[in-house]
């Protein structure tokens, strides 16, 4: 495992540093242990959960409403980067007419308004510092922004929402019952926040607000938020020396 | 029809228009007040609309049974993305409006009452026989999809789920295209116009030709 490529979105684990000062943290054992798993077994931890999927979802909507917004000539990036060290693909690349890369947004759909407010108030996490490090590392780009963005959620995790909320009430005819379609509307203000939007994306979707009475939508610029990282000459050079560390761990498990 | 993975994905956007909600503008309550109903002039201008005016109604057949008349017609649509005929039956009956029943006149003969054609009012199918064929217009239109009021009075009510198409370019791709189209509109000059052209995937280029090539010869540039 000598050649072992670090994926930018687990360095922040990688990177968490050890209480005694010797060593590698347990989160770090941790992480290494999923990166042994994926190398010599070809085997990905699932992970899922709603967060995740809308991010997934929406991924499309929510970098055709940044780029709109932002008036960003910029189309997905399929590009995937490495070096000695480690490996990336960001989600979008600004070039200068240089073809020099000079910012690496990535889009960060927030699952409601209170993820959204809350990533707003706080500083970014670790994980995304270090991925934004990495990524900046790869392209040669001195910022990376965290792009967090809040679309409508998809119709199918809506219908999912409100098929729980029917199964918690116990009930077999969820649409005759005042407090369903009390909780149902409620989900969907969590849900929808530019209903002109969901409607062409939905013409068929069976709402339980009514559209006329609808005065929940948020305007694009509120839905819209940003945190840069810059390029941290040190914080690469830290990485670098973590990265032979991580390796020989890796041979430990292999033996 | 070919039913190639772009084709479904048109049938199904189609499918998706004809299960919108119907216009609120057209749903009124029924005489009797007890159920909603989608009046017949929406439910003639959206089949208008849907099918660009490519709907007929055919084999309208009619009976009289005791103090009804019971009517059933075919509407016939041409899809407008598969290009197929489609055939819908729909059915309705209507009352033959009888004088009132006197207020002397007591149980089973108010029926009898009803029923004996000398009772009948002298212009009771004037409207009525009209209305008939709207019923069975509007009976034979629900069951091509929500938009035209399937749903109003049900409770439990099942809704249409598209597949995920796995293998057609997909929402992003759909979302570029229409990106790039508004940046190329906007284009004010070539280097502009440049700059799009030099961040394009191969995929939206080829479908962007066209409005790149007329942008270009307004800068004056031939090809």
């Amino acid at each position: 495992m000598e050649n072992v490529l670090f994926r930018a979105s687990q360095l922040g684990k990688l990177m968490t540093d050890a209480r005694t000062k010797t060593g590698l943290s347990e989160t770090t054992k941790s992480a290494l242990l999923e990166v042994y798993v994926q190398q010599k077994y070809k085997r990905y931890k699932e992970i899922s959960n709603k967060y995740i999927e809308k991010g997934l979802a929406v991924e499309n909507d929510a970098i055709d409403m940044w780029r709109r917004e932002r008036k960003q000539i910029v189309f997905k990036n399929e590009q995937k980067f490495r070096n000695q060290f480690v490996v990336g693909t960001p989600d979008l690349l600004i070039i200068d007419d240089n073809d020099k890369c000079t910012n690496v947004p990535d889009i960060k759909s927030s699952w409601d308004i209170h993820t959204f407010m809350d990533a707003k108030q706080n500083d970014i996490s670790k994980d995304y510092y270090w991925q934004g490090q990495a990524y900046m590392w790869l392209t040669g780009a001195p910022t990376a922004t965290f792009c967090y963005v809040l679309v409508n959620a998809p119709i199918e995790m809506i219908n999912d929402e409100k098929y729980r909320l029917s199964r918690r009430l116990n009930l077999i005819d969820p649409q005759g019952d005042p407090t369903f379609i009390k909780k149902a509307q409620s989900i969907e203000r969590n849900m929808i926040y530019d209903m002109e939007q969901f409607m062409r994306d939905y013409p068929d979707a069976d709402l339980e607000s009514h559209r006329m009475e609808w005065t929940y939508d948020i305007p694009v610029q509120e839905r819209i938020h940003e945190k840069v990282v810059e390029f941290d000459a040190d914080a690469i050079a830290k990485l670098q020396e973590r990265v032979p560390m991580w390796r020989e761990y890796l041979n430990t498990l292999a033996l | 029809m070919n039913f190639h993975k772009d084709n479904l994905e048109a049938l199904q956007k189609f499918q998706q228009m004809l299960n919108a909600e119907p216009d609120p503008l057209g749903v009124e309550s029924t005489p009797d007040k007890k159920a909603q109903t989608l009046v017949i002039s929406h439910v003639e201008t959206t089949l208008d609309e849907l099918f660009f005016g490519h709907w007929r109604t055919e084999n309208f057949k009619w009976a009289v049974l005791a103090n009804e008349v019971q009517a059933s017609l075919e509407l016939v649509v041409i899809h407008p993305i598969s290009g197929y005929e489609l055939k819908r039956t729909g059915a309705a009956s209507v009352i033959i409006m009888v004088d009132k029943v006197p207020d002397n006149v007591f149980g089973s003969d108010r029926n009898r009452w009803a029923l004996n054609p000398d009772n009948k009012k002298a212009n009771a199918m004037d409207l009525a026989f009209g209305k008939l064929k709207s019923e069975c217009l509007k009976n034979a239109a629900l069951s091509l999809g929500k938009v035209f009021g399937r749903d109003l009075n049900r409770k439990n009510k099942d809704t249409y789920k598209p597949f995920k198409l796995k293998g057609a370019l997909g929402r992003g791709h759909e979302q570029d295209v229409a990106y790039v189209r508004e940046l190329i509109a906007a284009a004010t000059d070539i280097n502009q116009l440049a700059k799009i052209f030099k961040a394009c995937s191969p995929e939206v280029l080829a479908e962007v030709g066209e409005e790149i090539n007329f942008k270009k010869q307004s800068f004056g540039i031939s090809e």
